[in-house]
Protein backbone atom coordinates (compact mmCIF):
# COMPACT_ATOMS: atom_id res chain seq x y z
CA UNK A 1 0.00 0.00 0.00
CA UNK A 2 2.67 1.84 0.83
CA UNK A 3 3.71 1.60 -2.70
CA UNK A 4 0.51 2.92 -4.12
CA UNK A 5 0.75 5.88 -2.15
CA UNK A 6 4.06 6.79 -3.69
CA UNK A 7 2.21 5.89 -7.28
CA UNK A 8 -0.54 8.46 -6.33
CA UNK A 9 1.62 11.22 -5.34
CA UNK A 10 3.40 11.23 -8.38
CA UNK A 11 -0.18 10.26 -10.58
CA UNK A 12 -0.49 12.37 -13.50
CA UNK A 13 -3.90 12.22 -15.12
CA UNK A 14 -3.76 10.48 -18.29
CA UNK A 15 -6.20 9.69 -20.80
CA UNK A 16 -8.08 6.48 -20.54
CA UNK A 17 -5.77 4.33 -22.43
CA UNK A 18 -2.72 4.71 -20.65
CA UNK A 19 -4.62 5.38 -17.36
CA UNK A 20 -5.51 1.66 -17.78
CA UNK A 21 -2.33 0.73 -18.39
CA UNK A 22 -0.70 2.51 -15.26
CA UNK A 23 -3.62 0.34 -13.09
CA UNK A 24 -2.56 -2.78 -14.36
CA UNK A 25 1.10 -1.99 -13.98
CA UNK A 26 0.12 -1.26 -10.24
CA UNK A 27 -2.48 -4.73 -9.66
CA UNK A 28 1.36 -6.13 -11.07
CA UNK A 29 3.14 -4.55 -8.47
CA UNK A 30 1.18 -6.61 -6.39
CA UNK A 31 -1.80 -4.26 -5.43
CA UNK A 32 -4.95 -5.55 -4.87
CA UNK A 33 -8.11 -4.72 -6.70
CA UNK A 34 -9.36 -2.70 -3.74
CA UNK A 35 -6.22 -0.53 -4.55
CA UNK A 36 -6.74 -0.23 -8.12
CA UNK A 37 -10.40 1.32 -7.35
CA UNK A 38 -9.19 3.87 -5.20
CA UNK A 39 -6.31 5.20 -7.46
CA UNK A 40 -8.87 5.31 -10.22
CA UNK A 41 -11.60 7.29 -8.40
CA UNK A 42 -8.08 9.39 -7.73
CA UNK A 43 -7.22 9.85 -11.08
CA UNK A 44 -11.04 10.50 -12.04
CA UNK A 45 -10.84 13.26 -9.43
CA UNK A 46 -7.70 15.00 -10.77
CA UNK A 47 -9.53 14.51 -14.43
CA UNK A 48 -12.26 16.63 -13.85
CA UNK A 49 -10.15 19.36 -12.29
CA UNK A 50 -7.69 19.36 -15.17
CA UNK A 51 -11.12 19.45 -17.34
CA UNK A 52 -11.66 22.76 -15.48
CA UNK A 53 -8.55 24.17 -15.07
CA UNK A 54 -7.26 22.89 -18.65
CA UNK A 55 -7.26 26.90 -19.57
CA UNK A 56 -4.62 27.33 -21.83
CA UNK A 57 -5.44 24.19 -24.22
CA UNK A 58 -9.21 25.60 -24.13
CA UNK A 59 -8.17 28.51 -25.98
CA UNK A 60 -8.74 27.99 -30.04
CA UNK A 61 -5.84 27.36 -32.21
CA UNK A 62 -5.27 31.28 -33.34
CA UNK A 63 -4.84 32.41 -30.29
CA UNK A 64 -2.64 29.62 -29.10
CA UNK A 65 -0.77 30.70 -32.44
CA UNK A 66 -0.82 34.38 -31.14
CA UNK A 67 0.47 34.08 -27.45
CA UNK A 68 3.42 31.41 -29.54
CA UNK A 69 4.06 34.40 -31.76
CA UNK A 70 5.30 36.70 -28.82
CA UNK A 71 7.74 34.06 -28.31
CA UNK A 72 10.70 34.16 -30.04
CA UNK A 73 13.45 32.53 -27.41
CA UNK A 74 13.96 29.22 -29.36
CA UNK A 75 14.25 27.09 -26.35
CA UNK A 76 11.48 29.23 -25.08
CA UNK A 77 9.58 27.66 -27.81
CA UNK A 78 10.95 24.06 -27.54
CA UNK A 79 9.96 24.01 -23.97
CA UNK A 80 6.40 24.51 -25.37
CA UNK A 81 6.76 21.84 -28.09
CA UNK A 82 7.61 19.03 -25.88
CA UNK A 83 4.94 20.18 -23.24
CA UNK A 84 2.14 18.26 -24.93
CA UNK A 85 0.52 16.88 -28.28
CA UNK A 86 -1.70 19.59 -28.95
CA UNK A 87 1.33 22.24 -28.14
CA UNK A 88 4.12 20.88 -30.11
CA UNK A 89 1.32 21.00 -33.39
CA UNK A 90 0.96 24.47 -32.60
CA UNK A 91 4.66 25.16 -32.01
CA UNK A 92 6.32 23.26 -34.46
CA UNK A 93 6.21 25.34 -37.48
CA UNK A 94 7.87 28.35 -35.41
CA UNK A 95 10.39 26.15 -33.86
CA UNK A 96 11.68 24.62 -37.17
CA UNK A 97 10.83 27.13 -39.53
CA UNK A 98 14.51 29.14 -39.16
CA UNK A 99 17.48 27.33 -37.96
CA UNK A 100 20.32 29.27 -37.37
CA UNK A 101 23.35 27.90 -36.18
CA UNK A 102 24.77 31.59 -36.17
CA UNK A 103 27.14 32.01 -32.92
CA UNK A 104 25.98 34.87 -31.00
CA UNK A 105 27.98 37.86 -32.28
CA UNK A 106 31.65 38.66 -30.23
CA UNK A 107 31.80 41.47 -27.86
CA UNK A 108 32.90 44.12 -30.33
CA UNK A 109 36.99 44.19 -30.85
CA UNK A 110 37.15 46.14 -33.73
CA UNK A 111 38.59 43.60 -35.66
CA UNK A 112 36.97 41.94 -39.08
CA UNK A 113 35.35 39.16 -38.86
CA UNK A 114 37.73 37.37 -41.03
CA UNK A 115 39.93 37.81 -38.13
CA UNK A 116 37.69 36.65 -35.64
CA UNK A 117 38.26 33.16 -34.43
CA UNK A 118 36.04 31.33 -32.61
CA UNK A 119 35.43 27.53 -31.55
CA UNK A 120 33.98 25.36 -34.61
CA UNK A 121 31.08 23.03 -33.17
CA UNK A 122 31.56 20.04 -35.80
CA UNK A 123 29.30 17.86 -33.48
CA UNK A 124 26.40 20.48 -33.28
CA UNK A 125 26.60 20.69 -37.31
CA UNK A 126 26.28 16.80 -37.55
CA UNK A 127 23.56 16.80 -35.90
CA UNK A 128 21.55 19.42 -37.43
CA UNK A 129 22.59 17.84 -40.97
CA UNK A 130 21.66 14.51 -39.93
CA UNK A 131 18.20 15.55 -38.63
CA UNK A 132 17.29 17.81 -41.84
CA UNK A 133 18.16 14.62 -44.02
CA UNK A 134 16.50 11.76 -41.82
CA UNK A 135 12.94 13.85 -40.33
CA UNK A 136 11.13 15.00 -43.01
CA UNK A 137 8.41 16.01 -40.75
CA UNK A 138 10.85 18.53 -39.46
CA UNK A 139 13.14 19.25 -43.12
CA UNK A 140 9.56 20.48 -44.80
CA UNK A 141 9.01 22.88 -42.09
CA UNK A 142 12.05 24.71 -42.55
CA UNK A 143 12.06 27.73 -45.02
CA UNK A 144 15.37 29.58 -43.43
CA UNK A 145 18.59 27.88 -43.11
CA UNK A 146 21.31 30.37 -41.85
CA UNK A 147 24.81 28.16 -41.29
CA UNK A 148 27.91 30.02 -40.17
CA UNK A 149 31.26 28.07 -39.79
CA UNK A 150 33.62 30.48 -37.31
CA UNK A 151 37.50 30.71 -38.28
CA UNK A 152 38.96 28.73 -36.04
CA UNK A 153 42.47 27.23 -35.33
CA UNK A 154 42.77 23.39 -34.89
CA UNK A 155 42.58 24.07 -31.40
CA UNK A 156 39.46 25.23 -31.30
CA UNK A 157 38.20 22.59 -34.03
CA UNK A 158 35.36 20.25 -31.64
CA UNK A 159 35.19 17.44 -33.62
CA UNK A 160 32.54 15.29 -34.16
CA UNK A 161 33.70 10.83 -33.88
CA UNK A 162 33.12 9.33 -37.42
CA UNK A 163 32.21 12.97 -39.41
CA UNK A 164 34.81 15.02 -39.89
CA UNK A 165 38.53 14.09 -38.72
CA UNK A 166 40.70 16.82 -39.52
CA UNK A 167 41.47 20.11 -41.07
CA UNK A 168 41.71 18.98 -44.55
CA UNK A 169 38.19 17.44 -43.90
CA UNK A 170 36.63 20.32 -42.57
CA UNK A 171 35.25 21.95 -45.94
CA UNK A 172 34.74 19.08 -47.32
CA UNK A 173 32.88 17.59 -45.07
CA UNK A 174 30.57 20.08 -44.50
CA UNK A 175 29.68 20.30 -47.63
CA UNK A 176 28.64 17.07 -48.12
CA UNK A 177 26.61 16.81 -45.46
CA UNK A 178 25.10 20.14 -46.29
CA UNK A 179 24.43 18.86 -49.22
CA UNK A 180 22.89 15.95 -48.23
CA UNK A 181 20.32 18.14 -45.83
CA UNK A 182 19.38 20.73 -48.18
CA UNK A 183 17.87 18.64 -50.72
CA UNK A 184 15.19 17.64 -48.37
CA UNK A 185 14.27 21.41 -47.73
CA UNK A 186 11.74 21.39 -50.22
CA UNK A 187 10.21 24.28 -48.81
CA UNK A 188 13.47 26.43 -48.03
CA UNK A 189 13.25 29.82 -48.85
CA UNK A 190 16.55 31.43 -47.82
CA UNK A 191 19.86 29.94 -48.17
CA UNK A 192 22.14 31.88 -45.69
CA UNK A 193 25.78 29.65 -45.81
CA UNK A 194 29.58 31.86 -44.47
CA UNK A 195 31.96 29.53 -43.95
CA UNK A 196 34.94 30.86 -42.71
CA UNK A 197 36.84 27.82 -41.55
CA UNK A 198 39.24 26.92 -44.72
CA UNK A 199 42.80 27.25 -42.84
CA UNK A 200 44.46 25.22 -45.57
CA UNK A 201 44.67 25.70 -49.22
CA UNK A 202 42.46 23.69 -50.87
CA UNK A 203 44.19 23.09 -54.13
CA UNK A 204 45.77 19.47 -53.27
CA UNK A 205 42.05 18.12 -52.13
CA UNK A 206 40.09 17.71 -55.40
CA UNK A 207 37.22 16.00 -54.54
CA UNK A 208 34.21 17.94 -56.77
CA UNK A 209 33.59 22.37 -57.42
CA UNK A 210 33.28 23.36 -54.02
CA UNK A 211 29.87 25.12 -53.59
CA UNK A 212 28.36 23.11 -56.46
CA UNK A 213 25.55 21.45 -53.85
CA UNK A 214 24.16 25.16 -54.92
CA UNK A 215 22.85 23.63 -58.18
CA UNK A 216 21.08 20.65 -56.54
CA UNK A 217 19.05 21.98 -54.15
CA UNK A 218 15.50 20.30 -53.11
CA UNK A 219 13.89 23.77 -53.03
CA UNK A 220 10.70 25.02 -55.32
CA UNK A 221 11.07 28.33 -54.46
CA UNK A 222 14.25 29.56 -53.18
CA UNK A 223 14.33 33.55 -53.26
CA UNK A 224 17.05 34.52 -50.89
CA UNK A 225 20.63 33.10 -51.51
CA UNK A 226 23.68 34.37 -49.60
CA UNK A 227 26.96 32.80 -49.76
CA UNK A 228 30.25 33.85 -48.14
CA UNK A 229 33.13 32.16 -48.30
CA UNK A 230 36.66 33.09 -47.21
CA UNK A 231 38.71 29.87 -49.30
CA UNK A 232 41.77 31.79 -51.04
CA UNK A 233 43.49 30.73 -53.89
CA UNK A 234 40.86 27.76 -54.69
CA UNK A 235 41.29 26.71 -58.17
CA UNK A 236 38.02 24.10 -57.44
CA UNK A 237 35.54 26.97 -56.99
CA UNK A 238 32.49 26.10 -59.11
CA UNK A 239 32.01 28.54 -61.10
CA UNK A 240 29.87 31.45 -60.41
CA UNK A 241 28.22 31.27 -63.84
CA UNK A 242 27.47 27.63 -63.50
CA UNK A 243 25.95 28.20 -60.00
CA UNK A 244 23.97 31.11 -60.92
CA UNK A 245 22.43 29.20 -64.18
CA UNK A 246 21.03 26.37 -62.04
CA UNK A 247 17.06 25.86 -62.61
CA UNK A 248 16.86 25.55 -59.06
CA UNK A 249 18.55 29.26 -58.26
CA UNK A 250 16.29 30.89 -60.97
CA UNK A 251 13.29 32.29 -58.51
CA UNK A 252 15.43 34.24 -56.52
CA UNK A 253 15.18 37.80 -56.13
CA UNK A 254 18.07 38.56 -53.27
CA UNK A 255 21.41 37.43 -54.10
CA UNK A 256 24.59 38.35 -51.31
CA UNK A 257 27.64 36.79 -53.39
CA UNK A 258 31.18 37.41 -51.26
CA UNK A 259 33.48 35.07 -52.29
CA UNK A 260 37.39 36.30 -52.01
CA UNK A 261 38.57 38.09 -54.87
CA UNK A 262 41.66 35.81 -55.71
CA UNK A 263 38.95 32.97 -56.26
CA UNK A 264 37.23 34.43 -58.86
CA UNK A 265 39.37 36.18 -61.05
CA UNK A 266 39.89 33.85 -63.11
CA UNK A 267 36.18 33.73 -64.14
CA UNK A 268 36.35 37.15 -66.44
CA UNK A 269 37.78 34.44 -68.94
CA UNK A 270 35.02 32.45 -71.05
CA UNK A 271 31.33 33.49 -72.32
CA UNK A 272 30.68 36.84 -69.97
CA UNK A 273 27.02 36.73 -71.24
CA UNK A 274 25.91 33.16 -69.57
CA UNK A 275 24.33 34.69 -66.80
CA UNK A 276 22.33 37.50 -69.06
CA UNK A 277 19.13 35.17 -69.08
CA UNK A 278 19.19 34.38 -65.11
CA UNK A 279 18.11 35.08 -62.37
CA UNK A 280 15.40 37.36 -63.97
CA UNK A 281 13.64 38.35 -60.77
CA UNK A 282 16.83 39.73 -59.31
CA UNK A 283 16.07 43.03 -57.60
CA UNK A 284 18.15 42.84 -54.45
CA UNK A 285 22.09 42.50 -55.19
CA UNK A 286 25.28 42.31 -52.61
CA UNK A 287 28.22 41.30 -53.97
CA UNK A 288 32.20 41.28 -53.49
CA UNK A 289 34.07 42.30 -56.59
CA UNK A 290 32.88 40.01 -59.14
CA UNK A 291 32.81 41.05 -63.44
CA UNK A 292 29.86 38.77 -64.43
CA UNK A 293 27.46 40.17 -61.49
CA UNK A 294 29.06 43.73 -62.11
CA UNK A 295 27.38 42.84 -65.72
CA UNK A 296 24.21 41.69 -63.94
CA UNK A 297 23.50 44.87 -62.33
CA UNK A 298 23.22 46.64 -65.72
CA UNK A 299 20.93 43.92 -66.45
CA UNK A 300 18.40 43.67 -64.19
CA UNK A 301 16.69 46.23 -62.19
CA UNK A 302 18.63 46.45 -59.30
CA UNK A 303 16.77 48.24 -56.56
CA UNK A 304 19.24 47.32 -53.39
CA UNK A 305 22.72 47.32 -54.38
CA UNK A 306 25.98 46.66 -52.31
CA UNK A 307 29.22 46.11 -53.54
CA UNK A 308 32.69 45.86 -52.57
CA UNK A 309 35.19 48.08 -54.56
CA UNK A 310 38.79 47.46 -54.59
CA UNK A 311 40.43 50.71 -53.35
CA UNK A 312 39.39 53.62 -55.91
CA UNK A 313 38.23 51.38 -57.89
CA UNK A 314 34.59 52.73 -59.22
CA UNK A 315 31.25 50.46 -60.56
CA UNK A 316 31.37 51.66 -64.06
CA UNK A 317 27.66 50.21 -64.15
CA UNK A 318 26.54 53.43 -61.93
CA UNK A 319 27.40 55.19 -64.74
CA UNK A 320 24.14 54.07 -66.78
CA UNK A 321 21.27 56.78 -66.08
CA UNK A 322 18.86 53.43 -66.43
CA UNK A 323 20.92 50.98 -63.21
CA UNK A 324 21.18 54.79 -60.87
CA UNK A 325 17.38 55.36 -61.16
CA UNK A 326 16.00 51.75 -60.27
CA UNK A 327 18.55 52.44 -56.88
CA UNK A 328 16.59 53.12 -53.66
CA UNK A 329 19.50 51.62 -51.57
CA UNK A 330 23.25 51.86 -51.88
CA UNK A 331 26.01 50.84 -50.44
CA UNK A 332 29.46 50.78 -50.98
CA UNK A 333 32.29 48.78 -49.14
CA UNK A 334 35.82 49.97 -49.78
CA UNK A 335 38.61 47.39 -48.62
CA UNK A 336 42.31 46.61 -49.43
CA UNK A 337 42.82 50.17 -48.24
CA UNK A 338 45.77 50.34 -45.74
CA UNK A 339 44.87 52.36 -42.75
CA UNK A 340 48.31 53.85 -43.02
CA UNK A 341 47.76 55.23 -46.51
CA UNK A 342 44.20 56.17 -45.83
CA UNK A 343 46.39 58.62 -42.71
CA UNK A 344 48.76 59.60 -44.92
CA UNK A 345 46.77 60.73 -48.17
CA UNK A 346 44.34 62.78 -47.20
CA UNK A 347 43.16 63.30 -50.64
CA UNK A 348 41.85 59.90 -50.75
CA UNK A 349 39.32 61.27 -48.49
CA UNK A 350 35.49 58.73 -48.25
CA UNK A 351 34.49 61.93 -50.18
CA UNK A 352 36.41 61.79 -53.13
CA UNK A 353 35.92 58.77 -53.48
CA UNK A 354 32.46 58.44 -53.20
CA UNK A 355 32.54 61.04 -56.29
CA UNK A 356 34.44 58.75 -57.85
CA UNK A 357 32.17 55.43 -57.60
CA UNK A 358 29.29 57.70 -58.05
CA UNK A 359 29.24 59.53 -61.61
CA UNK A 360 27.71 62.88 -61.23
CA UNK A 361 24.40 62.85 -62.41
CA UNK A 362 22.19 63.75 -59.84
CA UNK A 363 19.03 63.74 -62.19
CA UNK A 364 19.35 59.56 -63.06
CA UNK A 365 19.73 58.96 -59.02
CA UNK A 366 15.88 60.39 -58.38
CA UNK A 367 15.05 57.34 -56.60
CA UNK A 368 17.73 56.75 -54.22
CA UNK A 369 16.69 57.02 -50.45
CA UNK A 370 19.69 55.78 -49.24
CA UNK A 371 23.52 55.33 -49.69
CA UNK A 372 26.40 54.22 -47.31
CA UNK A 373 29.81 53.34 -47.59
CA UNK A 374 31.39 50.52 -45.66
CA UNK A 375 35.45 51.16 -44.62
CA UNK A 376 36.35 47.96 -44.27
CA UNK A 377 39.49 48.90 -41.37
CA UNK A 378 36.43 50.32 -39.18
CA UNK A 379 37.55 54.05 -39.54
CA UNK A 380 35.11 56.30 -38.92
CA UNK A 381 34.33 57.67 -42.36
CA UNK A 382 33.51 61.92 -42.18
CA UNK A 383 29.61 62.50 -44.22
CA UNK A 384 30.14 62.33 -47.80
CA UNK A 385 29.19 66.13 -48.69
CA UNK A 386 27.60 65.01 -52.43
CA UNK A 387 24.26 67.64 -52.26
CA UNK A 388 24.15 67.66 -56.13
CA UNK A 389 22.73 63.46 -55.40
CA UNK A 390 19.15 64.50 -55.70
CA UNK A 391 16.69 63.19 -52.94
CA UNK A 392 19.11 60.89 -51.95
CA UNK A 393 19.83 60.68 -48.57
CA UNK A 394 23.49 60.65 -47.42
CA UNK A 395 24.10 58.72 -44.57
CA UNK A 396 26.93 58.96 -42.25
CA UNK A 397 29.31 56.00 -41.70
CA UNK A 398 26.16 53.62 -41.44
CA UNK A 399 27.96 50.24 -40.96
CA UNK A 400 31.58 51.39 -39.63
CA UNK A 401 33.62 48.20 -39.13
CA UNK A 402 33.58 44.27 -40.46
CA UNK A 403 32.40 43.58 -36.89
CA UNK A 404 29.56 40.92 -37.09
CA UNK A 405 27.96 42.99 -33.91
CA UNK A 406 27.40 45.81 -35.65
CA UNK A 407 26.35 44.40 -38.80
CA UNK A 408 23.93 42.15 -37.17
CA UNK A 409 22.42 45.41 -35.83
CA UNK A 410 22.54 47.32 -39.15
CA UNK A 411 19.17 47.23 -40.42
CA UNK A 412 17.91 49.11 -37.51
CA UNK A 413 21.06 51.81 -38.05
CA UNK A 414 19.57 51.86 -41.75
CA UNK A 415 16.17 51.90 -40.74
CA UNK A 416 16.37 54.95 -38.72
CA UNK A 417 18.66 56.30 -41.18
CA UNK A 418 15.70 56.42 -43.88
CA UNK A 419 13.33 58.64 -41.95
CA UNK A 420 16.14 61.34 -42.07
CA UNK A 421 15.61 63.49 -44.59
CA UNK A 422 18.01 66.54 -44.91
CA UNK A 423 15.80 68.33 -47.47
CA UNK A 424 12.55 68.06 -45.59
CA UNK B 1 -25.24 58.46 -24.73
CA UNK B 2 -25.31 55.27 -22.79
CA UNK B 3 -25.02 51.88 -24.43
CA UNK B 4 -26.85 48.72 -22.77
CA UNK B 5 -25.36 45.25 -22.71
CA UNK B 6 -26.52 42.11 -21.50
CA UNK B 7 -24.22 39.35 -20.69
CA UNK B 8 -24.63 35.40 -21.24
CA UNK B 9 -25.68 35.31 -17.09
CA UNK B 10 -28.55 38.18 -17.93
CA UNK B 11 -26.38 41.10 -16.23
CA UNK B 12 -26.87 44.69 -17.87
CA UNK B 13 -24.27 47.05 -17.79
CA UNK B 14 -24.76 50.38 -18.82
CA UNK B 15 -22.17 51.97 -20.23
CA UNK B 16 -21.12 55.71 -22.57
CA UNK B 17 -21.00 54.93 -25.91
CA UNK B 18 -17.25 55.36 -26.34
CA UNK B 19 -16.58 53.42 -23.93
CA UNK B 20 -18.32 50.02 -25.73
CA UNK B 21 -17.17 51.11 -28.94
CA UNK B 22 -13.09 49.97 -27.85
CA UNK B 23 -15.11 46.77 -29.11
CA UNK B 24 -15.04 46.67 -32.82
CA UNK B 25 -17.69 44.05 -32.71
CA UNK B 26 -19.75 46.52 -30.27
CA UNK B 27 -18.95 49.57 -32.44
CA UNK B 28 -20.34 47.30 -35.69
CA UNK B 29 -23.18 46.48 -34.50
CA UNK B 30 -24.21 50.48 -32.89
CA UNK B 31 -23.39 51.48 -36.59
CA UNK B 32 -25.71 48.56 -37.94
CA UNK B 33 -28.76 49.18 -36.08
CA UNK B 34 -27.79 53.20 -35.89
CA UNK B 35 -30.04 55.06 -32.80
CA UNK B 36 -31.26 52.46 -30.78
CA UNK B 37 -32.46 52.13 -27.13
CA UNK B 38 -32.05 48.00 -27.54
CA UNK B 39 -29.82 46.25 -25.40
CA UNK B 40 -27.33 44.24 -27.38
CA UNK B 41 -26.68 40.71 -25.90
CA UNK B 42 -23.17 39.45 -25.22
CA UNK B 43 -24.35 35.74 -25.13
CA UNK B 44 -20.26 34.43 -24.62
CA UNK B 45 -19.16 36.86 -22.22
CA UNK B 46 -20.39 36.72 -18.54
CA UNK B 47 -20.52 39.68 -16.08
CA UNK B 48 -17.49 39.17 -14.36
CA UNK B 49 -15.36 38.81 -17.16
CA UNK B 50 -17.60 41.81 -18.89
CA UNK B 51 -17.30 43.97 -15.59
CA UNK B 52 -13.60 43.38 -16.41
CA UNK B 53 -13.08 44.31 -19.59
CA UNK B 54 -15.26 47.18 -19.43
CA UNK B 55 -12.68 48.22 -16.95
CA UNK B 56 -10.12 47.84 -19.00
CA UNK B 57 -11.61 49.76 -21.64
CA UNK B 58 -12.91 52.73 -19.22
CA UNK B 59 -9.22 53.22 -18.44
CA UNK B 60 -8.10 53.10 -22.55
CA UNK B 61 -10.95 55.07 -23.84
CA UNK B 62 -9.02 57.77 -25.36
CA UNK B 63 -6.18 55.81 -26.38
CA UNK B 64 -5.95 56.11 -30.75
CA UNK B 65 -7.51 52.67 -31.83
CA UNK B 66 -5.74 50.55 -33.57
CA UNK B 67 -5.49 50.26 -37.11
CA UNK B 68 -3.57 47.14 -37.50
CA UNK B 69 -1.17 48.14 -40.13
CA UNK B 70 0.96 50.16 -38.31
CA UNK B 71 4.60 49.73 -39.98
CA UNK B 72 6.22 48.66 -36.25
CA UNK B 73 3.06 46.56 -35.26
CA UNK B 74 4.85 43.18 -36.81
CA UNK B 75 8.03 44.27 -33.72
CA UNK B 76 6.31 45.30 -31.23
CA UNK B 77 4.88 42.03 -31.15
CA UNK B 78 7.86 40.44 -30.25
CA UNK B 79 8.82 42.37 -26.90
CA UNK B 80 6.60 40.72 -24.72
CA UNK B 81 7.40 42.50 -22.09
CA UNK B 82 6.77 45.83 -23.45
CA UNK B 83 3.21 46.00 -21.44
CA UNK B 84 2.22 48.94 -19.58
CA UNK B 85 2.48 49.38 -15.85
CA UNK B 86 -1.54 49.80 -15.85
CA UNK B 87 -1.90 46.49 -17.83
CA UNK B 88 0.08 44.31 -16.24
CA UNK B 89 -1.64 45.45 -13.15
CA UNK B 90 -4.95 45.31 -14.25
CA UNK B 91 -4.11 41.93 -16.10
CA UNK B 92 -2.93 40.28 -12.89
CA UNK B 93 -5.56 38.02 -11.97
CA UNK B 94 -5.97 34.14 -11.55
CA UNK B 95 -5.79 31.59 -14.46
CA UNK B 96 -9.23 31.12 -15.25
CA UNK B 97 -10.06 35.16 -15.06
CA UNK B 98 -6.63 35.44 -17.35
CA UNK B 99 -8.28 33.36 -20.36
CA UNK B 100 -11.72 34.34 -19.71
CA UNK B 101 -10.39 38.05 -20.55
CA UNK B 102 -8.98 36.55 -23.86
CA UNK B 103 -11.26 34.69 -25.15
CA UNK B 104 -13.87 37.83 -24.50
CA UNK B 105 -11.66 40.12 -25.95
CA UNK B 106 -11.37 38.13 -28.88
CA UNK B 107 -15.05 37.56 -29.20
CA UNK B 108 -15.53 41.62 -28.75
CA UNK B 109 -12.45 42.48 -31.08
CA UNK B 110 -10.58 44.32 -28.68
CA UNK B 111 -7.05 43.84 -29.84
CA UNK B 112 -4.88 45.75 -27.70
CA UNK B 113 -6.41 43.40 -25.00
CA UNK B 114 -6.00 40.77 -27.03
CA UNK B 115 -2.74 41.68 -27.06
CA UNK B 116 -1.75 42.04 -23.05
CA UNK B 117 -3.38 38.71 -22.57
CA UNK B 118 -1.24 37.02 -24.94
CA UNK B 119 1.82 38.37 -23.98
CA UNK B 120 1.12 38.10 -20.79
CA UNK B 121 0.23 34.24 -21.04
CA UNK B 122 3.62 34.31 -23.30
CA UNK B 123 5.81 36.20 -20.60
CA UNK B 124 4.71 33.12 -17.67
CA UNK B 125 5.86 30.59 -20.63
CA UNK B 126 9.05 32.21 -21.05
CA UNK B 127 12.53 30.50 -19.19
CA UNK B 128 10.01 27.28 -18.32
CA UNK B 129 11.10 23.73 -19.09
CA UNK B 130 8.44 21.14 -20.69
CA UNK B 131 7.41 20.09 -17.00
CA UNK B 132 6.95 23.61 -15.26
CA UNK B 133 4.68 24.51 -18.69
CA UNK B 134 2.68 21.81 -17.57
CA UNK B 135 2.48 22.10 -14.03
CA UNK B 136 1.76 26.25 -14.23
CA UNK B 137 -1.15 25.16 -16.87
CA UNK B 138 -2.09 22.11 -15.29
CA UNK B 139 -1.41 20.09 -19.12
CA UNK B 140 -1.12 16.23 -19.08
CA UNK B 141 1.93 14.96 -20.75
CA UNK B 142 0.01 12.47 -23.79
CA UNK B 143 3.41 11.71 -25.44
CA UNK B 144 3.95 7.97 -25.27
CA UNK B 145 8.05 7.47 -24.34
CA UNK B 146 8.82 6.87 -27.82
CA UNK B 147 7.46 10.14 -28.61
CA UNK B 148 9.17 12.14 -25.66
CA UNK B 149 12.45 10.10 -26.92
CA UNK B 150 12.22 11.34 -30.57
CA UNK B 151 11.14 14.74 -29.44
CA UNK B 152 14.43 14.81 -27.31
CA UNK B 153 16.21 13.54 -30.22
CA UNK B 154 15.17 16.13 -32.46
CA UNK B 155 16.25 18.99 -30.27
CA UNK B 156 19.87 17.04 -29.46
CA UNK B 157 21.79 20.01 -31.93
CA UNK B 158 20.65 23.36 -29.99
CA UNK B 159 21.58 21.67 -27.00
CA UNK B 160 24.93 21.17 -27.67
CA UNK B 161 25.81 24.62 -28.44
Amino acid sequence: MAALFRNQRTFVPQPATRRHVQLSLLLGDGNTADDAIIVLASALVLDSTSVQTEFLLRLPTELLLQIVSYITNRDDLYSLYATCRTLSLIVRHSLYNCIDTRPPPPPFTGRSIRDDHRPFNAAQHQKIFRTLRSQPHISSLVTELRVALPKCTKDQFKPARGFWTGPKDWCRAIEKHLALALVQLVNLEVLDFQCGLCPIRLDSVSRGKKHDYLCKLGAKHLRELRLSCVCRESRDLAETRTILSAPCLQSITTLSWDIQLSCVQWEVTGDMSQLDQCLLHLHTLSYDANPLLDRLVTLRRIRHLEASRDEWTPLTALSSPDVARNLRFLVLYRRGHSSLCYYQQPNHSAELWMQTCLPNNAQSYSNLRHVGIFDFFGTPVRRPRAPDLGHALICENLILTGNENLARNATIMLASALVFDPSA
Amino acid sequence: MPVLLVTSDNEQFRVEKVVAQRSVLIKNMLEDVGESDQPIPLPNVTAPVLKKVLEYCDHHQTDPLPTGDEPSADESRKRTTDISEWDQKFITVDQEMLFEIILAANYLDIKPLLDVGCKTVANMIKGKSPEEIRKLFNIVNDFTPEEEAQIKKENEWAEDR
